[in-house]
């Protein structure tokens, strides 16, 4: 048998030789029996085997296991329809070391003819970049976790104080001192929620909980809970209808998208500028706007201002400790809903934004 | 009619913030039993019946969600309303909680003490089950 094949393999080297040779990418030739044909210098490096050892042998022979693999499938797939096919394929040595390579499996007169690209290195990299990344995960998680427990311990202890002020009768100095402790502790803790939010974006992990929702009612409440009570007067609701509208959605995420544009608005505009919320209807969609007449939004900052962590140039003069996040968790929670959440801005002038989401 | 004062029982490891749990809610006129860790707590309810149980996840020797789902094997404790109170966000752990039932779910670090006491009231009154979990309550502090 062997003698039968062997003029073939050494046709085909001398044939494929004068082109493969000098090849930068590996390149072997598969016979119909799996027997290797041809293998250029390259190829053979990448599977620790010389040329001669392989020529003429089987696949099997050589890499005893090889039939097994998802390659193998693939190569006796191209072997009888003829149909190329590519993959990255991880292959262990008979030494039980193993590499990465990319393979195009290509149809041939005699066979089959795999090029394949060592990316052992890049594979490497990518691997000890997703580690770094789930243990930069595991590590904003577990400190998140951390913080919080003792931050649960100053929020309820100084909500006690705060709740006993009728008999304490603190001077209003201490009380306000109290008051604004208790406040920045618990914008840590809302720091904390958006920044576990933002990770589990990235890692896929949030879900919706649709229930049908009266969208009046919801903006309404949403309007009427601006967390600032100074600043709560400033907004004005322009939908005075009562008709309820009815949208399966999850109510706590539009309502936290609204909230934190209408937080934004408030921000990035003067304590005596209005901010006006408006509800549009389309055959088609709900429209909510939010609209300010504050510091407006440069353009150069337009195609970043949904990026995480990304704040304009000109809102640290507003507001000089924020996240970043407060966009980039609204929209995605817009998304969630087949919605888009977009804006116009004009800088000096005010910003518009708007909630679009589908009325089915 | 005379209201027979009612009972809850809460499972918390933090020692601060189950004191401070326990005067608030008997401030409040309940009953209040404590446990700091799973396996007390679920010895705890199974023995005395409480009305309604606060339960934390991340517990020494008994995790929250083998403390709910042995409470929900049970034939009493199949029923009794849990708030979980945690200040984790680990959704699997959530999902575990939505299945085996719970009243309500509560990242602590985002709830004010007398929300929860509200809430915990409004359970015991008109007991509501499987809510879905909410993810944490809009605060204002002035």
């Amino acid at each position: 048998m062997i003698k039968n094949k062997a003029p073939t393999a050494q046709a085909s080297s001398r044939i494929y030789g004068k082109v493969f040779d000098y090849m930068l990418e590996g390149c072997q030739l598969i016979g119909r029996d799996f027997r290797y044909l041809y293998l250029n210098d390259i190829a053979a490096k990448q599977g620790k085997q010389s040329p001669q050892d392989l020529i003429g042998r089987t696949m099997m022979e050589c890499y005893p296991g090889i039939d097994r693999t998802p390659m193998f499938t693939l190569l006796s797939d191209c072997l009888r329809t003829k149909v190329a096919h590519s993959m990255e394929n991880q292959f262990t040595f008979p030494d039980g070391s193993s590499g990465w390579f990319e393979l195009r499996i290509e149809p041939i007169p005699e066979g089959a003819m795999i090029l394949s690209l060592d990316i052992t290195e890049r594979k490497l990299a990518e691997e000890r970049m997703q580690q770094l990344d789930e243990l930069k995960s595991t590590f904003i998680k577990i400190a998140s976790h951390q913080l919080r427990t003792p931050l649960t311990t100053i929020s309820w202890n100084l909500e006690q104080v705060l709740d006993a002020q009728g008999e304490l009768k603190l001077p209003a100095k201490y009380h306000t001192a109290i008051s604004l402790a208790y406040r920045f502790n618990n914008v840590v803790s809302s720091r904390l929620r958006d920044l576990l939010r933002a990770l589990d974006i990235e890692e896929q992990n949030i879900s919706l909980q649709k229930t049908p929702t009266d969208i009046r009612q919801l903006l309404n409440a949403v309007v009427h809970n601006v967390p600032d009570k100074l600043a709560r007067h400033r907004v004005h609701l322009a939908d005075a209808k009562k008709t309820p509208l009815v949208l399966n959605i999850d109510p706590e995420k539009i309502a936290d998208a609204l909230m934190r544009l209408i937080d934004n608005a408030l921000v990035y505009s003067a304590a005596d500028k209005p901010v006006e919320v408006r509800l549009k209807l389309t055959p088609r969609l709900v429209k909510i706007e939010v609209e300010d007449q504050g510091i407006g939004i440069p353009a150069q900052a337009f195609s970043h201002i949904f990026s995480r962590f990304y704040r304009a140039s000109n809102a640290p003069t507003q507001e000089p400790n924020a996240s970043g996040l407060g966009l980039y968790l609204a929209k995605h929670s817009v998304e969630l809903h087949g919605g888009t959440l977009g804006f116009w801005s004009h800088q000096g002038k005010g910003s518009l934004f708007w909630i679009s989401l589908p009325r089915k | 009619m005379t209201n027979i004062r009612k009972t809850i029982l809460l499972v918390e490891d933090d020692q601060s913030l189950l004191e401070m749990l326990r005067l608030k809610f008997e401030k409040a006129d309940l009953n209040v039993l404590t446990a700091s860790d799973g396996q007390a707590g679920l010895r705890l309810a199974l023995a005395k019946r409480p009305d309604l149980i606060i339960l934390d996840l991340l517990l020494p020797e008994v995790d929250g969600v083998t403390v709910l789902k042995k409470l929900r094997a049970d034939a009493w404790g199949k029923t009794v309303p849990v708030i979980v109170a945690t200040n984790v966000e680990h959704i699997p752990a959530l999902n575990q909680c939505l299945e085996a039932g719970v009243a309500d779910y509560y990242v602590k670090a985002d709830v004010e003490l007398k929300d929860l006491v509200a809430n915990v009231k409004n359970h015991l009154e008109t007991p509501t089950k499987n809510l879905p979990p909410r993810q944490s309550t809009t605060r204002t502090a002035s």
